[in-house]
């Protein structure tokens, strides 16, 4: 567009009519309110991520944590960490998430949780798997995210022997199938099956 | 050769996904009110929609080179990009809203002939903005956006060695929503300025509403992330 017909379409627009701009004290308002509500906002951001340092340094965490070697894939590279809170033998189905929830997340966790709960209610009941929804974001849970590569929210499958943590599973295509309920809970059964008959 | 079509399939769909999920709602919400902006402008409407996508494409297509260059731990900067991203963005949205309802303004050399080429080039400027957009809201994941990019899309295109091109795909199947509600809104424009002489009157409202959106989603944002309130 040249200046021109620039200049042409500013003098149009002094011709429209406009609409009822804010007055002088809605504006000066809204402007009070919404600068007042971006104060508070930076503010608790700074108080909630100094607060989020303070705690994670001291901690009495339920589990030990050493560094373990991260790895690109969803499974393999046994983490060094123990949890504590888990049998000491058996599979544990892991649900990570973080303290913010969202609807898909919310989705993931409660069609997971009947998925297992339905079809492998005799092996829960003997201790040979166990449920866990663990928030990441707690300082004792941070180490998760290293230990089992995750990305965002994970269904995680973990062999413990002897209280040690073994192989494991990061089930990714739920993300994929969270359209479809039934295909999502299908898949959930038939890694944690599939999980439970294989050796260590 | 059929691997990496099929990646390129695989590519574009888990960003399809990505967008099509209820997590980027507002965000695409948000970049279709941008674009809403220059109804009377159909084209600029639609060549909105494609910088938006561009700006997508170009902050998945780095960050990929970036994480597959570097040491970098991809579980740490997936992360680290979901909290802080959103934590940054309900405040960034919150200014930029407030700029679109003329209720923050900067401070311009006084004397019309200045300000008036000033706001000529802030004009001219805008239409990178729908860009600068993309880029910023590619870049502040979402659960599903980060599952689907780190977690699928990542290990998918270092397999197929594909490690720029499944990346732009991914990026344009996640605009694809916006590029089609800028196709819709171009029409649109088309045909309400068959019975709309005074558009600029209407630009004027669409660009008061696309303030309010960004406020109202900016404000989301704050008390969903900062304050932590489960809406």
């Amino acid at each position: 567009m040249t200046y021109q017909s620039q200049k042409k379409a500013h003098q149009s627009q002094k011709k429209a009519p406009k609409p009822a701009p804010f007055n002088g004290r809605a504006r000066t308002v809204l402007r009070f309110v919404l600068l007042a509500f971006l104060v508070t906002a930076v503010v608790a951001l700074l108080v909630h991520e100094v607060r989020g340092r303070t705690t994670q340094t001291p901690g009495t965490p339920t589990t030990v944590s050493t560094p373990s070697t991260p790895s690109p894939s969803d499974s393999g590279v046994i983490p060094t960490t123990v949890d504590t809170g888990v049998p000491a033998n058996g599979v544990v189905a892991y649900y990570f998430h973080t303290t913010a929830r969202c609807t898909s997340c919310l989705t993931i966790e409660k069609w997971t949780a009947e998925a297992i709960q339905t079809a492998f209610a005799t092996q829960i009941t003997d201790g040979m798997l166990t449920w866990r929804v663990v928030d990441v974001e707690d300082a004792a849970n941070t180490h998760f995210i290293e230990d089992y590569q995750l990305v965002s929210k994970s269904v995680v499958l973990v062999r413990y022997t002897n209280g040690k943590p073994g192989k494991w599973e990061n089930l990714q295509k739920v993300w994929q199938l969270l359209g479809d309920q039934t295909a999502f809970q299908d898949y959930i059964k038939s890694s944690t099956s599939s999980f439970l008959e294989a050796q260590e | 050769m059929n691997g990496i079509l099929a990646g390129a399939g695989a590519a574009l769909w888990f960003g399809i996904l990505t967008s099509i999920s209820p997590c980027p709602l507002a965000t695409n919400l948000t970049a279709i009110s941008y674009m809403a902006r220059t109804i009377n402008h159909p084209r600029r409407v639609l060549l909105s929609g494609l910088l938006y996508t561009l700006g997508r494409v170009v902050a998945y297509t780095a960050l990929a080179a970036l994480l597959v260059a570097s040491a970098l731990s991809v579980p740490a900067i997936s992360m680290g990009l979901q909290r802080y991203g959103n934590l940054i963005l309900g405040p960034v949205l919150i200014v930029v809203g407030m700029f679109l309802l003329d209720i923050l303004s900067l401070p311009t050399p006084s004397g019309g002939g200045v300000s008036t080429r000033l706001q000529h080039r802030a004009d001219a400027a805008g239409i990178w903005g729908a860009a600068l957009l993309g880029f910023v809201f590619a870049l502040s994941f979402c659960p599903t956006s980060a599952a689907l990019f780190f977690g699928s899309l990542l290990p998918l295109a270092l397999k197929t060695q594909s490690r720029l091109l499944l990346p732009a795909l991914f990026g344009i199947g996640t605009a694809l929503p916006v590029i089609a509600a800028s196709v819709v809104l171009m029409l649109g424009g088309r045909a309400t300025s068959r019975f709309f002489d005074k558009m600029t009157s209407l630009e004027q409202w669409v660009r008061r509403a696309t303030g309010a959106v960004f406020v109202l989603v900016g404000i989301y944002y704050c008390l969903k992330y900062i304050f932590g309130l489960a809406i």
